[in-house]
């Protein structure tokens, strides 16, 4: 008898745990990639890696935190309201489009210099990095 | 004769100029692309807000791109099933519709107002490319372009395997686009 309640009861235990995991925890807590260790990259460096091989350049960087350093070309809001920025070189066919977690004017100014860290989800017509924080 | 000459060049250049000032390319680097494939009482949706468009206003000419990995999710464990059980972004990172907007004469893009679009083009997802044909509205306003639509992909027409397709995972994911233009 004392078996069968302790089989029981561990059931519960994982079925309680495994429930909590999936619907509680993973709906609260997100991927934080600020706590990650980002890789160090110039926005010159990423763009000419992503333009001469984007298939290698995505095993080196896609899905990781990424610390990208750079100029300002543009600042504007994306249509979340999410403050986004664009560094690179102002004559360069592509650069990095960053999307910044907040959703303040950015502070500084066009031709500074600025390093943010978040997320590369890969490249369209510019390298994508996704939740950026400026550093 | 070099008079004939100066003014021949010069009525071909004045053509060729207006032609390149005729032409316009309008283009978003955040625009927006809703997902939502719920089939049962869980919600299985996400949005993109990097999206990459451009069109042509003389053709219709039309692309638009977006990174898999870019789709967020209110809970983590679904974004990351997504991206590795089902979409399989790491090998196939991003999605893309290249085609026309069929009716775009129809449109007159110096005059504020809605208009309905007809897109037709290639819809590639997963690595596999499919024809599609959907409608949606441009509108204009300040002369600038938003182009929202809303279409049904088969989710096994794209290759796309896994768990719970046609259970908790509804058989077809709804696509909402919306895409504000500059120019």
């Amino acid at each position: 008898m004392k078996k069968i309640s302790y089989i029981l009861l561990s059931i519960l235990l994982i079925a309680g745990a495994v429930y909590y995991y999936t619907f509680v925890y993973a709906k609260n807590h997100h991927r934080d990639a600020q706590s990650e260790t980002a890789i160090k990259i110039s926005a010159d460096a990423l763009t000419a890696a992503y333009q001469n091989n984007e298939q290698a350049a995505n095993k080196l960087y896609l899905n990781k935190a990424i610390e990208v350093s750079g100029n300002i070309l543009t600042t504007n809001k994306d249509q979340a309201g999410h403050s986004t920025l664009l560094i690179g070189k102002a004559d360069a066919f592509s650069n990095v489009s960053v999307t910044l977690i907040s959703t303040e004017n950015i502070s500084k100014k066009i031709g500074d210099p600025v390093i943010v860290k978040g997320v590369c989800t890969g490249y369209l017509s510019d390298v994508i990095i996704n939740e950026g924080v400026l550093k | 004769m070099k008079i004939i000459i100066k003014i021949v060049c010069l009525i071909v250049f004045t053509n060729f100029s207006l032609q390149l000032n005729a032409q316009k390319i309008y283009a978003t680097k955040t625009g927006q692309l809703f997902f939502n494939a719920s089939g049962g009482i869980e919600k299985i949706a996400a949005v993109n807000n990097q999206v990459d468009s451009k069109f042509k206003d003389v053709d219709g000419q039309i692309i638009i791109g977006v990174l898999i990995k870019g789709f967020k999710f209110e809970n983590q464990l679904m974004e990351d099933h997504f991206n590795e059980n089902y979409m399989e972004s790491s090998q196939f990172p991003k999605a893309e519709f290249k085609g026309y907007i069929k009716n775009v004469k129809e449109i007159d893009f110096s005059k504020d107002g809605k208009y309905p679009a007809n897109f037709e083009g290639t819809l590639t997802i997963h690595g596999v490319a499919q024809k599609v044909t959907t409608t949606g509205q441009i509108e204009i306003a300040q002369g600038k372009p938003t182009i929202t639509g809303e279409f049904s992909v088969k989710i096994k027409d794209f290759g796309i395997k896994g768990l719970y397709i046609g259970e908790k995972i509804a058989n077809e994911a709804k696509i909402r686009v919306n895409c504000k233009y500059q120019n």
